[in-house]
């Protein structure tokens, strides 16, 4: 059985660890709290490019393109972001958007032949592929909330282009979804061409087409919504990447938390359980001495 | 006046304004345009400047950089990539910057120097609003 003072070290450790641990789910929790309002700014935005896009559908231009638009018959080259956290201590957070990502591209590279091209978000994801040994096409750590939004249209940008020159002939993006504000999963979606099955019709205007009038003509408009329409959702993928870390940094970090308080307080038991024994031990030896000299 | 359009200017950080105006005018693409209640359907590039919010007396000045402006049912809507209030802009920061940027070096980059042109032209205008006198 362990002695007192090695029950008593255990103790201490614990008790300490214990500290850190409630310290990070606290800083979690504001940071999610920060991460949670930047979305929800950025929803309105979102929703109104949305509305913007099923606006121009539903007018009387029916020949309408562009070239994000646009499906290419046999896609070959295929882009895939993964988004990831730059630390770990977050339960299965990375590991979950790691493994959707890994299947997806052996589905995509096996499957369908197609060569992937892995971009790569946040210093976990890029050490799990360093040491899988996959090449990274681009690697860069996430910026957690140093994002802007000017970083982020940069980088969409840099994808609509490398879509547009024919670099590449599909974009998807791997990140971790907010499905409610206490359940994330990772997913996986298209970023380019846009599929235009996402932008149903909300039928407001009853069956007559609107006339709009569009300055300069109807393609330049949709030709500068849609990339704003990538860089937004980009953005919003970062954000939700972000939010879903934080939330499950928070998560793990009660668990531990909870943990810690559990093991102080058998530790503790076990501790005066250990004193009790010495005590009494001590007791019949005193009492043990004083008989055999009487 | 009941005659008002609801008016929200948006960029994807923040909603600058979200409120009832008798009038509207935005920098598009190339020149102004002033909305007024029951303006007909319409949906427009934007380009870099002022935009500016009659409500009564009181005119509200916005600077924007790029985005769109849609109208319909007398709901406008500006989504801007960049915005700010002319209260964020400050006239000497911006008259330093600007004798940065036309002092600096000539680019040899075309792109670079397209980009240098760019944020002349938008420093220009943001300091154009900051100076203005109301």
């Amino acid at each position: 059985m362990a002695t007192q003072r090695e029950i008593k070290k255990r103790i201490v450790s614990v008790t300490s660890t214990k500290k850190i641990t409630k310290t990070m789910e606290m800083v979690s929790t504001s940071k999610m709290k920060k991460m949670q309002d930047r979305l929800l700014k950025t929803q309105p935005y979102s929703q109104k490019i949305d509305t913007m896009i099923a606006h121009i559908q539903e007018t009387a231009v029916d020949d309408l393109y562009d070239p994000l638009l646009l499906e290419r018959p046999n896609p070959t080259r295929v882009m895939l972001l993964t988004i990831t956290g730059n630390r770990g201590l977050c339960g299965g957070y990375n590991t979950n958007v790691l493994d959707e990502t890994i299947k997806f591209k052996k589905k995509l590279s096996i499957e369908e032949g197609k060569e992937v091209l892995l971009s790569v978000m946040g210093k976990k994801g890029i050490n799990y592929f360093k040491f899988a040994k996959e090449t990274m096409y681009k690697s860069m750590p996430n910026p957690e909330d140093k994002i802007s939004f000017t970083d982020a249209a940069a980088y969409g940008d840099e994808l609509i282009n490398q879509f547009v020159s024919g670099e590449v002939d599909e974009v998807y993006i791997a990140y971790t979804k907010i499905i409610s504000s206490s359940s994330q999963k990772p997913a996986i979606i298209r970023l380019l061409p846009i599929s235009t099955e996402q932008h149903e019709i909300i039928d407001k205007g009853g069956e007559f087409k609107r006339d709009y009038v569009f300055e300069p003509n109807p393609y330049e408009v949709l030709s500068s919504l849609l990339p704003l329409y990538v860089k937004v959702k980009l953005y919003t993928c970062i954000l939700e990447s972000g939010f879903s870390e934080q939330f499950a940094r928070r998560v793990a970090m009660k668990n531990a938390t909870d943990a810690a308080t559990d093991m102080v307080r058998e530790l503790t038991i076990r501790y005066n359980r250990a004193r009790q024994a010495k005590i009494t031990n001590e007791i019949a030896e005193i009492v043990g001495g004083a008989s055999a000299l009487v | 006046m009941a005659l008002k359009l609801s008016c929200t200017v948006l960029t994807p950080d923040r909603v600058l304004f979200n409120d009832k105006v008798d009038f509207v005018v935005v920098q598009a693409k190339d020149g102004e345009m002033g909305f007024l209640f029951n303006h007909v359907p319409l949906m427009s590039q934007l380009g870099i400047g002022m935009l500016r919010l009659y409500t009564g007396d009181k005119v509200d000045y916005l600077h924007i950089e790029g985005g769109l402006v849609e109208i319909r049912n007398n709901e406008m809507i500006v989504l801007a990539e960049n915005a700010l209030r002319k209260e964020e802009l400050s006239a000497d920061d911006l008259k330093k910057k600007l004798s940065d940027l036309t002092s600096a070096e000539k680019a040899v980059d075309a792109k670079e120097r397209f980009l240098r042109q760019v944020e002349i032209e938008k420093t220009k205008r943001r300091l154009k609003l900051a100076m203005l006198e109301k």
